[in-house]
């Protein structure tokens, strides 16, 4: 009778000790790494559709267009005004001049063509203008997500000609003060003297508003410019 | 014939000394594959960047290498693959970037490369303290990282492998796999800080996408001996 009682209470206590040697086991162990899932919305499923904005143009090149900057550069800024000063059509596209003022001074000129398919930019600078040849491809329309255009071709300068690749790409959706807008990343490399040399161009374009802010990014050298104020052309 | 208690631990300890040897034998196999990975992906290019030294040492030093792809607009993505072998080859990203200072804050797994593809596992790793260099938004810097481990036949799988309780049955499917089964398999971190003009980190999600998708389709190839 003891006997079979002893082999009992030997069989609980074995078991007992699993059990708690396996209790151990989950508790003691768990996992290292807590997932916070603070970031969920960041981390989109390849089934997820990109967003889309209306779909007003981009940028609105239209004559008398007026985009009223505040400019930065380091620690000046000033203020700029941007214009479309002509607009023509030519071989299915419109040709348009942006001019780019000071305080009353124009300092800066740029050439887009565009249709309903694509916004191109064909040259820009002052007195002296680099064009691209074939002219730089910006953005597609509609406008999409991800959208990206390669561009290889020669930039035209002082009668030298340079090689030249680049790209332009829309890369997401933001949101400025109260404007929805479209990230554009654009990209040239050449070579200036024998190096390379990198201009960066990221633009906030509102459909239906256009610039909303630009960083222009060569070298050392960042210029920011933020809108005031949009006036639309006719 | 009268066998002995002696010959019988002799026969147990001459099998077990012959299937530890095996053992070793398929798990030394099994790290014995590092694919070729592409050195231009597109419009991206690569340069070398192979893992560090010290980390290499801790996990066992296996067959290793890295790169960095760098894209037209100057965006970096690293790739770091570890032909894994034994079981401390295994090392589980969530718990080696989390002793690097930051902290996981999100984690998903769906298809590499569409829905005939195998699984990968996206995550989210936020810094502990602020940076200087973020400016905008909330000041931590970000990263994200695909991670998944891909077989010579192109299976992968995401399950972490370290010690604890929870990762028995991957171990377990890991030392078939490679024992019995002789499979060689590699480990493949993909990431890529998040620019902090990149707020929704769309284009930071869609650069380690891309790069990702390149890699397993190259070890793909590389597995096939195409």
């Amino acid at each position: 009778m003891n006997l079979a009682r002893s082999r009992e209470n030997t069989v609980r206590l074995f078991l007992s000790l699993i059990v708690v040697t396996f209790q151990i086991s989950l508790t003691g162990c768990k996992d290292s790494v807590e997932n916070l899932a603070t970031d969920d919305d960041l981390l989109r499923l390849p089934t997820d559709q990109p967003t889309m904005l209306n779909q007003a143009s981009l940028f609105p090149l239209t004559k008398g267009s007026r985009w009223k900057l505040q400019a930065r550069k380091e620690n000046e800024k000033g203020e700029e005004e941007v214009l479309v000063t002509s607009s023509r059509p030519v071989d299915g596209f419109t040709e348009t001049v942006v001019e780019t003022r000071s305080y009353g001074r124009a300092i800066r000129q740029e050439f887009y063509r565009w249709n309903d398919a694509v916004t191109q930019m064909t040259s820009a600078g002052f007195a002296d203008k680099v064009t691209l040849e074939p002219p730089f491809p910006l953005f597609r329309n509609p406008a999409k997500v991800g959208d990206t255009l390669s561009w290889s071709g020669v930039l035209r300068f002082k009668g030298s000609n340079a090689p030249g690749t680049g790209a332009s790409r829309i890369s997401g959706i933001d949101k400025i003060r109260k404007f929805d807008v479209y990230r554009v990343d654009t990209v040239i490399r050449t070579t200036v003297n024998g190096g390379n040399a990198v201009f960066r161009i990221i633009r906030w374009l509102s459909p239906g508003v256009g610039l909303v802010r630009q960083r222009t990014v060569a070298g050392e050298s960042v210029i920011e410019k933020d809108l005031v104020e949009y006036t639309p052309g006719k | 014939m009268n066998v002995t208690p002696f010959i019988k631990l002799g026969t147990l300890i001459t099998v077990t000394a012959v299937l530890g040897t095996f053992a070793s034998f398929r798990f030394k196999n099994a790290g014995a594959w590092l694919p070729t990975i592409p050195a231009q992906i597109g419009a991206w290019e690569a340069i070398d960047y192979p893992p560090n030294r010290e980390v290499i040492r801790q996990l066992g030093n296996p067959l290793a290498m890295g790169r960095t792809y760098i894209s037209p607009f100057g965006e970096p993505v690293w790739v770091s693959v570890i032909a894994a072998g034994a079981f401390e080859n295994y090392h589980d990203p969530t718990v080696c970037v989390t002793g690097g200072g930051f902290v996981l804050t999100s984690k998903k797994v769906f298809p590499i490369d569409g829905s005939n593809s195998g699984p990968v596992r996206a995550m989210v790793f936020r810094s502990q303290q602020k940076s200087e260099r973020i400016t905008t938004g909330d000041g931590y810097l970000r990263m994200i990282m695909y991670y998944w481990q891909q077989n010579r036949d192109g299976n992968t799988d995401t399950e972490a492998r370290m010690g604890n309780y929870r990762d028995v049955a991957a171990r377990l499917r890991t030392g078939f796999g490679a024992v019995a089964l002789g499979k060689q398999t590699c480990l493949v971190r993909v990431y890529a800080p998040v620019d902090q003009d990149d707020k929704k980190a769309e284009q930071t999600q869609r650069n380690v996408a891309e790069i990702s998708q390149a890699i397993y389709r190259a070890m793909k190839k590389d597995g096939a001996g195409l």
